[in-house]
């Protein structure tokens, strides 16, 4: 098949990219207000044309190097509506366009969306990457964009620092993963996963082909993907990186490269698995152990934190760790069925991870910081203090997400948690069970902070400690004499934040909608579950 | 009736959608105009109700046939597979004639009590509340008598307990109405425990809570299961607990001993909430309940025995209390506990006809009794005291008119409603034991007489009218008095109160015709021939039958079945008027024409009257057997809580901490080359464990 048919939202977001590469060439206030429109377009078109290409079976081009399945359109539709938001979020509200309260763009407003397409792009190139290289490709295609979205988000020395960070440690991954890739092709002289499973499977030499240099390559793209996930041992950059970005920035950053290497290192797996998950059981308690040290790891470094911004990186670490849950039940479980629903339980959480990180950072951005400073909204607890009182509406939404990323009923994180331990739960494999519980567990301590976040907004005192909020809400005294700087009316961001509420809510509530978006997730991955195809 | 029947989720729906109206737009949109919705939505499902009832009456039909109608709203609660057993808990109404009956008296008194409150509630702050809560009532309890399966009657059973709650509670600012709201809570916990355990046990033993599945004859409702004994391998001990569990509901819900405690203190309700919910319907839900599920009951003589008991014991020992009382509402409150009583003896002695007819005449009088003890707290701004008031017939004609009506009925005065209903309860009584005939008869004597003593201490005698003098509401029904009581002094009885009231009288005098032991005009025993036509009493009587053998006349009679003899059996009747005679001229030598004589007979008794005006310390009963006991225990959760489980989550939440801090400072230090060799550390660690 012709390859242009296979990538049409690719193309649509690169065509766009590239507009607004041209248009970042223009300094007109105008041309920066005209940026984010070209690219929430770009975004639904290419939504629209991930949603038409949907087809059963695989689809391949002419060289074998793009395959577009069933879950590689769920994941570019769910990382192209999700990446919408992230437009949503960066809305430049400054009457020149240069920047809103919480991002500054100087001149780069085009540029910075420009970026925010070409990483989306990569994630897609990622979903339906069919050989190494194009997987390579597609993983730096959405990392390198989000290293200069760091440093350009803010005239901070943090951001400055946070993006070099990311950039240095991110470059070393890159490194390891075609070390990697450059094993793996040695031991089996294919650079087409579907080829690599045929050698893999082929009797005369079996699994057992390359041995251990088979498994060192497995390792090291395992630890680059893993590093994309910000996993333990390889999140040491998350929380300098997120506290150092602009919120949006931050919140785009806990996404796209988060699906990415999961994407990624699903595909791995069932590569080095022979496409039957046939794992070396090392490596398979690699998977498991990984997955408990990295929600444990996240969720009690989240418990000390004092900037919500920095807690929020920890929180994504541990919910990387509740993917990788999913990952080692996936690679546990005997039956293809639990396989089946481990894999539709990862599909489905990615998406409701994506939402309830958008309503949360949404609320943040729209609160202002006690500290008045350019591209600066609320981080701290501090900034947090008692704007529940003054802003219902967001105080009940990060309530929401709040408990939504905790997984408390009724919202779309108990489904999501649900679904992850219940093949778990179901196999009676015991180090499943004992996962299950660990899971558990750790649900609770995230609780520590996460309420921590909540009970900050729905404080007495404004922060200061001094007044009580509820008595002073009437008095527009108050307003005056303490000089607080306004929340920010931002409507795309309200929008973001109303859509993602809505979601959240309607996932958790409306148990048909929940059930047809975990039907959509599992018929996207069944064929991965089945093995051999 | 067949659009009823094919719509017959409007009778719930209907005043739901008032109650919604009334409650959210209420406070800000329709204010004093807060009554239309309710109006609308109970008259609406009132008129379907009675055109339902009228329309099955007219129904013809064959002796021995069962009436009933099904009607499927929606699949509700659909849970397991085929190797679990499907739990299967759909909306859906079962139609017959009990249905039909229990919708008529629920709707149409309910209506009747939404015109009166219009006028007693005017002025109240948060009158639309009011109105929202009486819909919501209406709605639970419609939902209650038309469920076709257990889910769907607690689910009633719960909603009614709700608002019960929420309207013994309406004067919040009240410590007591708190308290009693409170209490009416927790005490029917107690029964609703049971009564859930009993529907688990229905389920574990007969796989299904639907009375009838897909109808009877299908044998796939467990009433049917348990006519034929088709229970569950191995789950057929429990069946014998089913009804004990089942009936701890009841008697929860229907305030039977010792479960009784909470329904005098819901006096303090607004008085058209005690009418409607605390006499009328609600209570009389155990009743229902023991009837629509009579198939389980009536084989189990245990269970019925205890019935029997429980509720001839509460009948007297509630008609006592009511002797020494003084305040209006109470009296009439424990006269409910003990009217409630006569039902369940009813029930219990195989005669549940008998125990319908009395649950119909009953909400009739003391509907009527209640609101006219509101028209008399309305002119008296407040007060209930018996002892501050006297001879208030010039003042109120009318309702002192109502007033002697409603206590003649409920005294059981000749040919008045509540003579035909209570004389029909004790002979089936006296048919099964002399003793518990007896005990009846006497409590028939007791309740003529608490009866009269207050209608003569309140209408009769000289004149002395509490409030006239605007120093009103001190104590009892402070909040109550404010708005009605300023209006009330004008004209004290509004048309818009006296009309309900004269139907409801009509009601009181007239009910008894429904189910006469011989024909007049129309058929005798009409209420038992139209009830027999439903399934749950049609199988009750075959399960009697194949227990206790041939049924006796009364039994029959009961259970809806055509008597063998048509002769009228005069005796019971006649010994029964004379019973309510004697209360009635007791009351009056006692107080009216010598009131000096009471006061003095009660001092020459003084230890009984102890007793009595103690209510046998039933309260301090509690107090030290449960409260206390539960006190104690609940101090030993807290500690177990504070000390055992806090120091465990203090721990969990504490070593967290300490793991965080010490990845914190030992590996976030923010060092660039730090995160890359701990990296690459982290990496060949991995591969040597992998390659190890």
């Amino acid at each position: 098949m012709n390859v242009t048919q296979l990538i049409i939202p690719e193309l649509t977001l690169l065509a766009a990219a590239a507009l607004l590469f041209l248009m970042g060439g223009s300094n007109a206030p105008k041309t920066r207000l005209l940026a984010p429109v070209v690219a929430l377009l770009a975004m639904v078109g290419a939504l629209v044309a991930s949603l038409i290409g949907q087809r059963t079976g695989v689809r391949m081009d002419d060289t074998g190097s793009l395959a577009v399945t069933a879950l590689s359109v769920y994941i570019k539709s769910i990382s192209i509506g999700v990446g919408a938001l992230f437009v949503l979020l960066a809305w430049p509200t400054s009457r020149d366009g240069a920047s809103n309260r919480s991002i500054s763009f100087s001149t780069e407003t085009s540029e910075y969306f420009a970026l925010l397409l070409l990483a989306i792009t990569g994630m897609c190139v990622v979903a339906s990457a069919n050989s190494l290289p194009t997987l390579f490709l597609g993983i730096e295609l959405a990392s390198i964009p989000t290293y200069i979205m760091v440093t350009m988000s803010r005239p901070h020395q943090q951001a400055q620092e946070a993006g070099v960070k990311y950039f240095f440690l991110g470059a070393l991954s890159a490194a390891m993963m075609l070390l990697g890739m450059s094993y793996l092709f040695g031991v089996t002289g294919e650079m087409r996963l579907d080829h690599i499973i045929d050698v893999l499977r082929r009797p005369a030499d079996g699994p057992g082909i390359g041995g251990s240099l088979l498994m060192l390559a497995v390792l090291l793209m395992m630890m680059s993907f893993l590093f994309k996930l910000a996993a333990v041992p390889l999140h040491f950059y998350a929380g300098d990186v997120y506290q150092g970005a602009a919120t949006p920035v931050t919140a785009a950053i806990s996404f796209i490269p988060k699906i990415a290497g999961m994407t990624a290192l699903i595909k791995l797996l069932y590569v080095a698995g022979a496409g039957t998950w046939a794992l070396d059981p090392k490596l398979m308690k690699l998977v498991w152990i990984i997955a408990v040290l990295t929600m444990t790891v996240g969720n009690v470094l989240g418990l000390l934190q004092y900037n919500v911004k920095r807690v929020l990186a920890y929180s994504s670490i541990a919910h990387s760790g509740y993917l990788l849950v999913g990952l080692a039940t996936l690679v546990h479980v005997k039956a293809p069925e639990q396989r089946g629903d481990a894999l539709a339980a990862i599909a489905f959480y990615m998406l409701a991870y994506g939402v309830m990180n958008v309503a949360v950072f949404g609320v943040l951005m729209l609160l202002p910081a006690k500290v008045p400073a350019p591209a600066r909204t609320a981080e701290t607890y501090d900034d947090l203090a008692g704007a529940g009182w003054r802003h219902p509406v967001l105080g009940v939404v990060m309530a929401l997400g709040c408990f939504s990323l905790i997984g408390i009923p009724a919202t779309a994180g108990f489904f999501g948690k649900l679904y992850l331990l219940k093949p778990a739960i179901q196999s009676g494999n015991t180090a499943l069970v004992w996962l299950a519980v660990l899971t558990m567990i750790n649900a609770a301590i995230s609780a520590g902070y996460y309420l921590k976040i909540v009970t900050a907004m729905w404080s007495k005192s404004d922060g200061a400690g001094t007044e009580a909020i509820r008595d002073t809400a009437h008095d527009s005294a108050y307003d005056l004499g303490h000089q607080a700087p306004a929340t920010e009316r931002s409507v795309p961001v309200l929008a973001a934040i109303a859509l993602s509420a809505a979601g959240i809510l309607a996932a958790g509530i409306v148990f048909p909608l929940t059930g047809a978006i975990y039907r959509a997730a599992a018929s996207a991955t069944a064929w991965l579950a089945d093995g051999p195809r | 009736m067949n659009f009823v029947i094919e719509h017959s989720y409007l009778i719930p729906l209907l005043p739901l959608l008032g109650a919604l109206a009334a409650g959210l737009l209420g406070a800000k949109v329709l204010k004093h105009n807060s009554h239309w919705p309710i109006w609308i939505g109970v008259g609406a499902s009132a008129l379907m109700a009675i055109v339902l009832l009228v329309g099955m009456l007219t129904e013809h039909h064959e002796p021995g046939r069962m009436m009933y109608f099904m009607s499927h709203w929606f699949d509700w609660i659909v849970a397991g597979d085929e190797k679990t057993g499907i739990f299967n808990a759909a909306a859906g109404a079962f139609i017959d004639p009990l249905t039909a009956v229990m919708l008529a008296v629920v709707c149409g008194i309910g209506f009747l009590i939404t015109v009166f409150s219009k006028g007693y509630m005017h002025g109240e702050s948060g009158y639309f509340r009011f109105f929202a809560y009486l819909g919501l009532f209406i709605s639970a309890m419609t939902i209650l008598v038309m469920g076709d399966n257990l889910i769907m009657l607690y689910l009633g059973w719960e909603g009614v307990g709700l608002c019960s709650y929420l309207l013994i509670g309406y004067y919040y600012e009240k410590p007591a109405a708190r308290e009693a709201a409170k209490k009416a809570f927790i005490v029917n916990r107690i029964g609703d425990f049971g009564f859930a355990l009993g529907i688990l046990l229905t389920f574990y033993c007969f796989g299904t809570v639907s009375f009838f599945g897909t109808g009877p004859g299908s044998n796939t409702g467990f009433l049917e299961k348990a006519l034929h004994g088709i229970a569950n391998p191995g789950t057929e001990v429990y069946v014998f607990w089913i009804p004990f569990c089942l009936m701890l509901g009841a008697f929860g819900k229907s305030a039977q001993f010792p479960l009784s405690v909470w329904l005098p203190d819901a006096m303090e309700g607004p008085t058209p909430v005690s009418a409607l919910i605390h006499a009328a319907t609600m209570v009389t839900a155990g009743v229902y309940m023991i009837v629509r599920l009579g198939t389980l009951f009536v084989g189990n003589s245990n269970a019925m025995i205890t019935i029997a008991v429980i509720g001839a014991f509460t009948a007297i020992w509630a008609a006592t209390i009511a002797l020494r009382q003084s305040d209006l509402k109470k009296v009439f409150a424990y006269s409910t506990v003990s009217q409630l009583g006569f039902m369940f003896v009813g029930v219990a002695v195989l005669a549940p006809v008998a125990a319908v007819f009395h649950l119909i005449t009953h909400a009739f009088f003391k509907a009527l009794l209640f609101l006219s003890s509101g028209v008399v707290m309305h002119a008296t701004g407040g007060e209930l005291d018996m002892c501050k008031m006297s001879g208030l017939k010039r003042r109120l004609p009318k309702t002192r008119i109502l007033m002697l009506i409603g206590c003649l009925a409920l005294s059981g005065f000749p040919l008045l409603s509540g003579f035909w209903s209570k004389d029909e309860i004790v002979h089936a009584a006296g048919g099964k034991s002399l003793v518990l005939g007896a005990v009846m008869l006497f409590t028939s004597l007791l309740t003529a007489y608490y009866t009269f003593r207050l209608y003569f201490r309140v209408f009769e005698g000289p004149e002395k009218i509490p409030g006239g003098d605007h120093h009103h509401g001190l104590s009892q029904g402070d909040s109550e008095s404010h708005g009605p009581a300023a209006q009330a002094h004008h004209n004290p009885e509004p048309l818009s109160m006296m009309l309900p009231l004269a139907i409801l009288a009509i009601g009181a005098v007239f009910a008894g015709v429904i189910n006469l032991p011989f024909a007049a005009g129309v058929r005798e025993h009409a209420l038992g021939h139209f009830l027999q036509q439903s399934p749950s009493f049609a199988m009750a009587a075959r399960v009697a039958t194949a227990k206790y053998g041939t049924l006796t006349d009364t039994d029959k009679l009961g259970l809806g079945q055509e008597p063998t003899s048509h002769v009228v059996e005069v005796a019971p009747l006649v010994i029964g008027g004379g019973a309510a005679l004697i209360g009635i001229a007791l009351a009056f030598v006692l107080h009216l024409q010598n009131r000096a004589k009471a006061d003095e007979l009660a001092g020459r008794f003084g230890s009984v009257t102890r007793v009595l005006d103690a209510k046998y310390w039933v309260d301090e009963i509690y107090q030290a057997l449960i409260v206390e006991p539960a006190r104690a225990l609940g101090r030993l959760f807290w500690w177990f809580d504070r000390v055992i489980v806090g120091g465990a989550s203090f721990m969990i939440g504490v070593i967290p901490q300490i793991g965080g801090a010490a990845l914190k400072f030992s590996t976030q230090r923010g060092y660039l080359q730090g995160y890359a060799v701990s990296m690459l550390a982290c990496l060949v660690l991995i591969l040597l464990w992998m390659f190890m």
